[in-house]
């Protein structure tokens, strides 16, 4: 089990089953599909069931527009610390999808994106084996402000907002 | 300029608090190497050939003499005395030792700079024409923009990580000095016919082994809808860009890939969406910006200028400086001083701490205690009056800094090459030198006149070489260093990419060839023509025929 | 005669260092003059110390380079690491003293 940190009130207790593409999965399994899979089978949760959606860097969030029902969370993949998409992913399902279940970081999950990473709407976070949960926690509040208009898990956080409304830009 | 708030403050010194805390997991081993690299990036520390490098950025080039104090201290302090200007606004230290760089950066903080976002993958450094404010042929002073920008991109969440390296600039000129069109994005303020003013948004400039000269994106975008546009066009270079190879991953190759028109359509589509979002600029926030630019407190023009007339007439030294390093200021009775650091003997772009607190001190003797940063890697003293300017010809005359080589063949851009950059195929700064002790005599360099000669280390094109009128690469040839001769490129309005005359020189040929271009200059030259228009009239031929004779 | 030398930087200083071998002990030494040779068949056993010393965080990219020796003397067969060995080329007063006489 890798070590979860959660922020904004996140509860990730579920046991995941992160599915294969042709693995049988047990209709009251709670379990993570790949996007092709999640909408081969119709892009709908049956109400009661657990179900989440991964996304592979290059996968387009876009196609997730009215199929997020149901769902509970999403998974962004890192596959290395230099990549930038699942930000933008991120984003974009909170911004303009509308999203509000869990986004869970995995892959290559290391203390210093962290912020970046729940200022882009992630609020589940599987760390990479050998990062430590304090200094996980500390790297998360490395920073009290910003200069961007961020999004906080769930809210669109106007922090920015109210700062240029006293000040430059 | 711009002045931090308590905002800015604590932004940076939680910056600078949250490097100091990697720097201890490196050195105790919690992050290792792999793990740190970005992070030390983003804070503008490389590795180098001998030993850490620290880029410091100068935002749009302005500092204010204070700072400079600042960076004459650190660098005999923490380094060996003297430091780098680079091609793109910054400073480099070359010594730095890794355990003291927080500590550099929280002096650096005291004094409003830092080395955030100076390296890395992320948006670097946004630069500007080094005239902004001051140049009469100024549609609209560029650095509150500049500032709005660097705001916006400074530890962006979602543009932290891009595909490679990016970098803005900005120009509110007429005249581009600010090479607009080999950046990443490059931005022209102009006015349309109601006066209001917006921005012409060129896209997918840049240099390196595959030159582009930027295409335009936007004709035309609102000053309201800066931040919008600039978040649209990240985030669908962040979301396309190759992360592949690092060869292909800027955004020129993007561009091109996808042809400027879809390119254009996708940052429309995410434009849409975004265009009435919190990013929205209103008129108060740009009027607030704008308020820590004022225009100094000029004094009316000095109609006693007897011992510069004088001066001028019995002095060719003084006269030639005044032709040269001094340029037309939008305010009556003053004007702007080059200060070239291409000073023969010494590094390209080198300064040292003494030479860095004496100009500081004439910066507010003679102006209003600021400087400039030229992306040619020279300095300006922005507001002196007319009147004074015999007795700081004098002044930096003593100091070495009145070469009166501005746009001539010797004020030579030079990357840092082998003798520093670990990414380096071979030396740039002792062909720069030998090219300059060459060509020293300043007559045959004004009669030479307006001419770019740019050397790079390597293919990554620092000093921006494939942009010169004579450009120079150094490449690695079975262990020997030879360098490869561009003709014909231009950096400015007309810009252009250079063309290979032949095969690659070494090292030792390189004056004589440079010399043999100049003398095929002059035999081809017809009236007062510059370099570049003779060339572009007479093609190579004549040239490769001086060179490969 | 040609052999190779180990190189690194050192992690906290940045420094350019060269591995001397003592026994089982190393030593990272800025000059390169103290470098302890190697040749073909004991340079691997000498590239696990440098992997030692960097998973010790003392050290950072060990690399082994080829060198010269000539009356005693060790020189880089590579102008970057000649470079590397006694400073940069370039003239004038702002050039660091060399490395050497460091
Ligand atoms: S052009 Fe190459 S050698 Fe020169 S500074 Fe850039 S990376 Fe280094």
């Amino acid at each position: 089990m890798p070590e979860i940190v959660a922020i904004n009130g996140a509860k990730p207790g579920t046991d995941w089953l992160f599915a294969e593409d042709d693995e049988v999965v047990a209709p009251d399994r709670p379990a993570v599909f790949s996007l092709s899979r999640w909408l081969e089978a119709g892009g709908r949760g049956d109400a009661g069931l657990l179900r989440g959606v991964r996304l592979d860097p290059a996968d387009d969030p876009a196609l997730l527009t009215g199929r997020l029902d149901g769902v509970a969370m999403v998974a962004l993949h890192f596959p290395d610390l230099n990549e930038g998409r699942p930000y933008s992913q991120a984003r974009f399902l909170r911004a303009e999808l509308g999203f509000g279940g869990e986004i869970r970081a995995r892959g290559a999950v290391l203390a210093d994106q962290l912020l970046f990473m729940a200022r882009c709407g992630f609020d589940v976070f599987e760390l990479a084996p050998g990062v430590d949960r304090q200094v996980a926690l500390s790297a998360l509040s490395a920073f009290d402000i910003a200069y961007q208009p961020a999004l906080a898990a769930g809210n669109g956080d106007t922090l920015y907002n109210r700062l240029r409304a006293g000040r430059g830009a | 300029m711009y002045r931090y708030d308590e905002f800015d403050h604590r932004l940076l010194s939680q910056r600078i608090g949250q490097f100091r805390d990697q720097v201890a997991r490196r050195l105790s081993g919690q992050l290792d190497e792999d793990a740190f690299r970005p992070l030390r990036l983003r804070n503008g520390v490389y590795l180098q050939l001998n030993a850490y490098m620290l880029r410091v950025n100068i935002p749009y080039g302005l500092l204010s003499s204070r700072q400079l104090r600042r960076l004459a201290d650190i660098a005999e302090r923490y380094d060996r005395g003297y430091g780098h200007f680079s091609t793109r606004q910054n400073i480099q230290f070359n010594w730095p030792r890794l355990v003291d760089i927080p500590d550099m950066l929280a002096e650096l903080a005291e004094v409003e700079m830092h080395a955030m976002q100076s390296s890395g993958n992320c948006i670097r450094n946004i630069t500007a024409d080094h005239l902004a404010g001051i140049a009469a042929d100024e549609v609209a002073d560029p650095r509150p923009y500049c500032e709005i920008i660097r705001q916006w991109s400074t530890l962006h969440p979602e543009f932290s990580f891009l595909p490679r390296k990016f970098k803005i600039a900005v120009s509110g000129a007429a005249r581009d000095r600010a090479a607009v069109h080999v950046h990443d994005i490059g931005i022209r303020i102009r006015r349309n016919e109601a006066g209001e003013i917006g921005f012409h948004i060129l896209v997918g400039g840049g240099l390196g082994r595959t030159p582009v000269i930027g295409k335009t994106l936007r004709e035309f975008l609102p000053e309201a809808d800066l931040l919008s546009y600039l978040e649209a066009v990240l985030r669908v270079y962040n979301r396309y860009g190759r992360r592949d190879n690092k060869y292909k991953a800027r955004i020129k190759i993007l561009v091109n890939d996808l042809g400027i028109g879809a390119f254009a359509a996708l940052v429309e589509e995410e434009w849409q969406r975004l265009r009435h979002s919190a990013l929205r600029l209103g008129p108060a926030d740009i009027e607030r910006m704008k308020a820590h630019f004022p225009r100094p407190d000029y004094l009316p023009p000095v109609n006693d200028t007897s011992e510069y007339e004088a001066l001028r007439r019995d002095d060719p030294a003084f006269d030639r400086w005044a032709e040269n390093a001094v340029f037309s200021h939008r305010q009556p009775g003053y004007g702007i001083v080059m200060v070239s650091l291409k000073r023969s003997g010494r590094p390209t772009g080198d300064m040292r701490a003494d030479e860095m607190r004496a100009l500081a001190r004439l910066a507010e003797e003679y102006g209003f205690g600021e400087i400039r940063v030229t992306h040619r890697q020279n300095l300006v003293l922005p507001d002196v009056p007319l009147h004074r300017l015999p007795s700081l010809w004098r002044e930096l005359t003593a100091l070495d800094l009145a070469m009166p080589n501005h746009g001539l063949l010797s004020d030579i851009i030079a990357c840092p090459g082998m003798d520093y950059c670990a990414l380096a195929t071979a030396r740039s700064i002792p062909v720069a030198q030998a090219i300059a002790e060459r060509f020293d005599d300043l007559d045959y360099l004004h009669d030479i006149g307006d001419l770019s000669l740019n050397i790079s280390g390597c293919i990554n094109s620092c000093a921006h070489h494939n942009v010169a009128n004579i450009g120079i690469l150094g490449v690695d040839k079975r262990g020997q260093e030879v360098y490869q001769i561009t003709l014909g490129g231009s950096s400015g309005d007309d810009a252009a990419i250079g063309k290979r005359i032949g095969p690659a020189l070494p090292a030792e040929d390189v004056p004589a060839a440079i010399e043999g271009i100049v003398e095929a200059f002059l035999a081809e030259r017809e009236g007062d023509e510059r370099f570049i228009d003779t060339y572009r009239r007479v093609g190579d031929q004549p040239f490769k025929e001086r060179v490969y004779a | 005669m040609t052999a190779s030398v180990i190189t690194a930087s050192s992690l906290a200083l940045g420094h350019v260092v060269y591995l001397r071998q003592e026994g089982e002990c190393c030593r990272w030494l800025s000059d390169i003059q103290a470098a302890t040779l190697f040749g073909d068949n004991d340079l691997e056993a000498a590239m696990v110390s440098a992997a030692a010393a960097v998973a010790a965080n003392e050290i950072v990219d060990p690399y082994a380079i080829a060198v010269d020796v000539r009356g005693g003397r060790i020189e880089p067969l590579s102008l970057r690491e000649r470079i590397r060995a006694h400073g940069p080329t370039v003239a004038g007063d702002s050039a660091p003293a060399p490395r050497s006489a460091a």
